[in-house]
């Protein structure tokens, strides 16, 4: 028992509450985003590399969500994350080519429920495996798919990869940059809401109960490994989901479409963006995919200037980019000279 | 009605647990008192299959409960506080005292994803229960708090609420009184004396506080190094020479006799 309540303050310490902005501002800057992301193509639609660097961004913040669901709400880890996507990728390529005209829902969800199937088996042991072992364990996941990818050749075509032919519905296909970039919001957005309406509700409870006390999740009659299992089965089908997106984004998939680096990126944007964000996830995101697009030419240093960025950040911004409408306001505040008001209200003085 | 049978449990060679018996009859508020050390703990760890003893049984009701697994106790209505407190810190109280009341009903993912209809009446069914906990705790002001930001007696306070929300028929309370200032002790006296009638409930109490412990409880059993040296209502067990023995040592037990509750038997 003394070991499990030390893990639960270790990771206690280690996941810092967000601290949020009063409800109205924050449904401002959600509405803000959303006529963002919707009118964008209207002033960047011609140029096909912006247009794609940004459906990165929105592939990269399904997989990143996926990856906080299991990090930042469950306390798990994952530094394998990237494996999933080249399952729902390889899953998308496959049923594309071979199951002719499959409507896109259908595909999306299949190439979900596959990585899904994948992640209940990985999830298996980690009622056993905690903290590092756990970290192997998916470290060692990530490095193995692309491998198994590249000498499973029957399936995969080895190195060549396979063609991923564009997104269709009925006989309509969406091949255009604008097209892809639509077809990837939509999905992001009902992603999200499907891991919101999670996260509120008795699920959403019990991922939070065990990651912060596995010991008082148990006394409320929570099964911490069918939590866990249940916790990696869901991060693995929207990470499946992102796998399908990026499948399509990219036109190929190949075993060199999901290094292990890509795993370790996506790791330090959940850091970045903040724990348990779904907002500052994909802030992540879009940071990923811009730094990713700006080195693409200059390759080898995309790890160096996201590890900086990392760490400038969480020498600024400890709790992530999350924190930064927080932080702003406070700042806003004592600049206009009005006292900032406390984080947390004083407690009371009976307090021993 | 609680019943363990000569158990024992020791940690190498520490017998936290000597061939105990126990019972703890329903609708009455037991306490089980005793110096650092001496077992307390270990028998609620037994009783919720954190511990398993090497030796006894422990029956609650029809069910053995020592063939269940941990997280299936609580479907048999025996709950628990935490004496380190585990809250779930990044949560609110609210929240917390929501995981407590999501026993009852498990929705699965799918039907909390499509907020199907058992999941609404779930959900409110549970705020129903935490909100009534709220209340009878009088903590409706710390509702949107963050657990972790709460002073260690306040968050003692929820975690009792929390064991509370499960609707338990056996509340095991470790030490519910540490880390509040004297003055409430006694109201929370009141509180711990009012859960059989209120939440039909029995209580099983630990606490240092004799003042407390003499105040809710009817029942009282004392253990000395894992085995029970006294058993009886509070005075008996007051003033049993073993019990003033194992709190204050042989000597001096004798003139001491008046002062001890005051002392208040702190271990
Ligand atoms: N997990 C454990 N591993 C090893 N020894 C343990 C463990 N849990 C309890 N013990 C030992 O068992 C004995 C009884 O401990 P327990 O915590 O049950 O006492 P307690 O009566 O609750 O004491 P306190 O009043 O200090 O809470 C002690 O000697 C303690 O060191
Ligand atoms: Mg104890």
């Amino acid at each position: 028992m003394s070991e499990l309540s030390l893990s639960a303050a270790r990771r206690g310490a280690l996941v810092k509450s967000i601290r949020k902005l009063p409800l109205g501002l924050r449904m401002l800057a959600i509405v803000a985003v959303a006529i963002v992301a919707i009118v964008f193509p209207a002033f960047e639609g011609s140029d096909s590399f912006v247009m794609y660097t940004a459906t990165q961004a929105l592939v990269y913040g399904l997989a990143i969500v996926s990856l906080n669901l299991l990090v930042g709400f469950g306390g798990q880890i994952s530094l394998g994350q990237a494996g999933f996507l080249a399952i729902g990728g390889y899953a998308a390529a496959l049923l594309a080519i071979h199951v002719s005209g499959l409507p896109i829902p259908i595909e999306v969800l299949g190439a979900g429920a596959a990585t899904a199937v994948i992640g209940f088996l990985l999830g298996l042991p980690t009622g056993r495996l905690r903290g590092h072992y756990l970290a192997i364990l998916t470290l060692g996941f990530g490095v193995a798919i692309p491998e198994i990818a590249l000498n499973w050749t029957s399936l995969t075509q080895g190195r060549t990869g396979l063609t991923v032919p564009p997104p269709r519905i009925g006989n309509t296909i969406f091949p255009t940059p604008t097209e892809l970039y639509y077809f990837s919001l939509v999905v992001l957005v009902i992603c999200l809401v499907a891991i919101f309406s999670i996260l509120a509700s008795s699920t959403g409870r019990a991922f939070a109960a065990v990651r912060d006390s596995e010991a008082a999740a148990t006394a409320m009659g929570i099964n911490v490994t069918a939590t866990k299992v249940l916790l990696f089965t869901t991060s693995a089908f929207f990470a499946g989901v992102a796998g399908d997106l990026d499948a399509h984004l990219q036109g190929l998939v190949s075993p060199d479409s999901f290094p292990f680096s890509l795993s370790l990126f996506f790791f330090a944007a959940v850091v970045l963006g903040g724990l348990a964000s779904v907002w500052g996830s994909l802030a992540g995101a879009v940071i990923l995919a811009v730094i990713e697009a700006e080195t693409s030419s200059s390759s080898g240093w995309e790890p160096v200037i996201l590890g900086g960025a990392v760490v400038l950040l969480l020498l600024f911004l400890p709790r992530g980019l999350a924190d930064f409408p927080y932080r702003a306001q406070q700042a806003l505040r004592r600049w206009r000279g009005r006292k900032p008001r406390a984080a947390v209200p004083p407690s009371r003085a009976e307090v021993s | 009605m609680l019943g363990l049978r000569g158990v024992s449990l020791s940690f190498g060679g520490v017998k936290a647990i000597d061939n105990l018996d126990l019972d703890l009859s329903d609708g009455i508020v037991g306490a089980l008192i005793g110096a650092n050390g001496a077992g307390k703990t270990s028998v609620l760890n037994v009783i919720n299959r954190f511990y398993e003893p090497q030796s006894g049984s422990v029956q609650y009701d029809d069910v053995d409960i020592l063939r269940l697994r941990s997280h299936q106790v609580i479907k048999h209505g025996i709950s628990r506080s935490f004496q380190n407190v585990a809250l779930f810190n990044q949560l609110t109280v609210f929240d917390n005292l929501l995981v407590g009341a999501d026993h009852i009903s498990r929705p699965g993912l799918l039907t909390n994803l499509f907020r199907l209809p058992k999941a609404r009446r779930h959900g409110r069914e549970a705020r129903k229960r935490a909100e009534r906990v709220l209340e009878f705790l009088d903590i409706s002001h710390l509702r949107a708090r963050r657990a972790s930001e709460l002073p260690f007696g306040e968050r003692k306070l929820v975690d009792m609420g929390r064991a509370l929300t499960t609707d338990p028929k056996l509340l095991l309370l470790d030490e519910p009184a540490a880390g509040m200032p004297e003055a409430r002790h006694e109201s929370l006296a009141k509180l711990i004396r009012q859960i059989p009638d209120e939440w039909e409930a029995s209580v099983l109490l630990i606490d240092h506080s004799m003042a407390l412990v003499l105040s809710a409880a009817s029942h009282v059993v004392a253990m000395d190094f894992g085995a029970k040296i006294a058993e009886g209502s509070p005075d008996e067990v007051r003033s049993d020479p073993r019990v003033i023995d194992a709190y204050l040592g042989p000597q001096d037990a004798a003139q001491q006799d008046g002062a001890q509750a005051e002392a208040g038997l702190e271990g």
